[in-house]
């Protein structure tokens, strides 16, 4: 199973060798080794084992470089011919989904209902550049708060359908999809009380909480959910989040990122919600205290830069694992969540975006997809999209309290269809902020 | 052998007293309403379950019908979480009800769960409904063992060698049961496999802090070094890999930490840069340790040494990292 460089594997290396110098490195010749061994040679960084990793990475590169060489579909160079991405192109995918039903074979996803809204409420949102019309507003209004109710009712926590027992992961859905009506009429209606009384009950004893009561998941993604709704809604207190802090500084792994628990390899998704975590616990536990006292930042900023090869140029999720456009935003967004708390953005920013618009969107379907090859969907169409928001823009703050974190588009920048993200969130900067100037008036 | 806990199928279902549900699914809107979003047009099949499943959940009736009601719904939606969180309370009530004739048994559940999981490999409630399973329902503390998840764990990682979900529940599982035994042989059978899965070094990584922390001292240096052995041998294998570089850092750390001799922390230090330099042509994560392993030895006087390596990794192995090399450098000033 396991052979040295054979013959294809050989071809590949010197493929993937001319594209690193010509197309990153700017070179026409191969470059001279100049380290400490005596005789200068040529660099070969790119020799490996075939194994299940390599050739699946292999497979995934053919179709990265296609669209990298040949966009046009006639040059065999490296496109460089400047893009830009088409609001225009990609808008009415989501508005189909606005307006219409879904088919029959989507009840796959029919305990994810929060999940479809802000997926595709959120991304409508960044790409018009505008907040949503009422009459979205309205329908959202309505999927959370059932018109059937003569007399409208508070409600929360909420699940992930109808009859469906509440949940701490869809319950953050609904919560950021109500958050995108910026209505502060529809955000009256959200039962704090509730939702606050239900988070106590899910706590676990090891710091953690469950999504849901008897069975369900206890990690840092339910702890995310739990802070991000509890910071939103103005309801953290002390006692909610004892020993989350514990847990959380525990899951850091060798590597640098985080893992869902302790002991558990070190994962996009899941630093991102330790990350995001964090930074909502520690000025609300210390506020005279920073990241650097409880992780260790330096090797995080290593782990997050090494999830973007260089041949790919998009971020993967774990190490030799393969490129994927949705950690455009699980790591795009903690990186930028560090570069808002004055640490530099250690992703490349330009080829993080060359990898989401060549690669992650196509002329056959509208939407952003995973990788070439696959088919674009909701998912990846919100968190490439907050992903290039990531890349367009530049982050900062002048306030501790993550819900105040501001992000500005960079001067000069070419696309449409991209807004100002709180990366903590995962929600524009203009939401979050009405967000907290709503309800830090309600006491708890 | 039967796998089935519950023999029934729908005709057989007498659904005269089971109680009608308020359904929201369709509301009675008035023309003035826009129509619901993310409405999913159900088939007939699933309206039909689902009803019978809202009843009987509304109801709290914890049957023999109701538990097949609930496979019902995860077959058709296996991410349906409310009818595993109800399955789980039905469980929990039949089993203590110890009826000898048709007993309900978590070995039974588990014989169900395993052959869903082979059908579904891509769920994972799955993972945290059997980890309540095993909490929560099992009478006799001694019933079970880690015996009985190595099996299904094995299928399912041989199948998808870099499955978070398996990989964490067999993490919880060795914790859960305390037999670390095992696990030593499970990671060499996938590192051997695929040198560069990541996550058989993670859950190598999880089995010798394990170690380090019940061993003496001196049991614990010869495991780093016996480890530091291993791991140079896959790093001959393939230079340029992540992971068995990461593995390795972590370990010259432990040595850092747990030794009490500098003298011999410094020829180990100097030994790894040694190691290190053999790859200075053929990994970027060589030169990468080899700045690490110089900072730690000494930055004033290696910082010639250590601003070239990282000059070097922006300028010519790793550019698209420039950012943190020159954070790094930025750190030297
Ligand atoms: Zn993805």
């Amino acid at each position: 199973m396991l052979s040295y460089n054979d013959q294809d594997n050989d071809k590949r290396t010197r493929k993937r060798f001319k594209y690193i110098n010509t197309v990153i490195l700017g070179r026409k010749r191969d470059p001279i080794i100049q380290i400490t061994t005596s005789e200068p040679e040529v660099i070969n960084m790119c020799k490996e084992l075939q194994t299940e990793t390599t050739i699946a990475r292999n497979k995934v590169l053919d179709k990265i470089y296609e669209c990298y060489n040949n966009s046009n579909g006639t040059s065999k160079k490296y496109n460089k011919e400047e893009i830009e991405l088409d609001p225009s192109y990609h808008l009415p995918y989501l508005e189909l989904f606005l307006d219409n039903d879904f088919p029959p074979h989507m009840v796959a996803l029919d305990a994810a209902h929060p999940w479809l809204v802000y997926w595709i409420c959120n991304a409508y949102r960044i790409l018009s550049e505008s907040p949503l019309p009422p009459t979205i507003n309205l329908k959202i209004k309505n999927k959370f708060f059932p018109p059937l109710l003569t007399t409208l009712k508070k409600a929360g926590p909420f699940g992930g359908g109808v009859n469906q027992i509440p949940h701490v992961v869809a319950n953050y859905a609904s919560i950021l999809s109500l958050g995108l009506t910026d209505s502060p009429e529809i955000w009256s209606l959200i039962d704090r009380k509730a939702i606050y009384e239900w988070f106590l009950k899910l706590k676990l004893p090891n710091g953690s909480i469950s999504t849901s009561e008897s069975t369900g998941e206890h990690d840092v993604r339910s702890i995310y959910c739990c802070l991000s709704v509890a910071s939103l809604l103005n309801i953290l207190t002390m006692e909610l989040v004892e020993g989350m802090l514990d847990f959380l500084i525990n899951c850091q792994t060798f590597e640098g990122g985080f893992g869902g628990s302790p002991g558990e390899e070190a994962h996009g998704g899941t630093t991102f919600c330790a990350l995001a975590s964090l930074v909502i616990l520690i000025p609300f536990l210390y506020p005279n205290k920073v990241l650097d006292d409880f992780i260790d930042v330096d090797n995080l900023l290593r782990w997050l830069s090494a999830r973007q090869p260089n041949e790919e140029m998009g971020l993967n999720g774990r190490s030799n694992k393969l490129v994927d456009g949705c950690y455009s935003f699980w790591v795009g967004g903690s990186a930028a969540i560090l570069e808002s708390l004055g640490y530099p953005f250690v992703i490349d920013k330009s080829a993080l975006r060359e990898y989401i618009l060549r690669c992650c969107q196509s002329t056959e379907t509208r939407g952003f997809r995973d990788k070439p090859g696959k088919r674009p969907d909701f998912y990846h169409t919100n968190y490439v999209l907050l992903g290039l928001c990531c890349c367009d823009s530049v982050f900062y703050t002048k306030d501790s309290n993550p819900l105040n974190f501001v992000s500005r588009i960079k001067p000069g920048n070419k696309d449409r269809g991209v807004a100002a993200i709180n990366p903590v969130y995962a929600l524009t900067c203009e939401t979050t902020r009405n967000m907290y100037e709503f309800f830090k008036n309600f006491s708890n | 052998m039967s796998i089935q806990q519950e023999q029934y199928t729908f005709d057989d279902l007498d659904l005269s007293n089971v109680p009608p549900i308020q359904d929201n699914s369709n509301h009675k809107l008035d023309h003035h309403h826009p129509r619901e979003l993310c409405k999913i047009l159900y088939s007939k099949d699933y309206l039909h379950t689902l009803k019978i499943f809202n009843a009987l959940l509304n109801s709290n009736e914890y049957s023999k019908r109701s538990l097949y009601i609930t496979k019902q719904v995860i077959q058709l939606v296996p991410a349906y979480y409310t009818a595993w969180n109800f399955r789980f309370h039905i469980l929990q009530k039949l089993m203590a009800l110890s009826d000898t004739e048709n007993e309900i048994t978590l070995d039974k559940e588990l014989d169900w769960l395993d052959e869903f999981t082979l059908n579904n490999p891509k769920n994972y409630q799955i993972w945290s409904y059997r980890e309540s399973l095993i909490k929560d329902t099992v009478s006799f503390p001694n019933q079970h063992s880690l015996k009985r998840e190595l099996p299904i764990i094995e299928l399912m990682i041989d199948d998808d060698t870099k499955n978070y979900h398996v990989w964490s529940y067999r993490k919880w599982c060795v914790k859960y049961y305390q037999d670390y035994t095992n696990e030593w042989k499970f990671c060499d059978k996938y590192i051997d496999r695929d040198v560069y899965n990541n996550s058989s070094w993670c859950h190598r990584m999880f089995i010798l802090e394990n170690m380090i922390l019940v061993s003496t001292p001196i049991d614990r240096l010869s495991l780093i070094e016996k480890e530091t052995k291993y791991t140079m041998e896959k790093i001959d294998l393939a230079p340029q890999n992540i992971s068995s570089w990461n593995y390795y850092r972590r370990l010259q750390l432990l040595l850092l930490n747990n030794g009490t001799d500098n003298h011999k922390k410094n020829i180990n230090l100097q030994n790894s840069i040694e190691f290190a330099n053999r790859f200075n042509t053929t990994s970027s994560y060589a030169l990468e340790y080899l700045a690490f392993a110089y900072s730690a030895l000494d930055s004033q006087k290696y910082r010639t040494q250590i601003l070239e390596i990282y000059q070097c990794l922006v300028t010519k192995y790793d550019p698209i990292r420039a950012n943190y090399w020159k954070y790094k450098i930025s750190e030297l000033e």
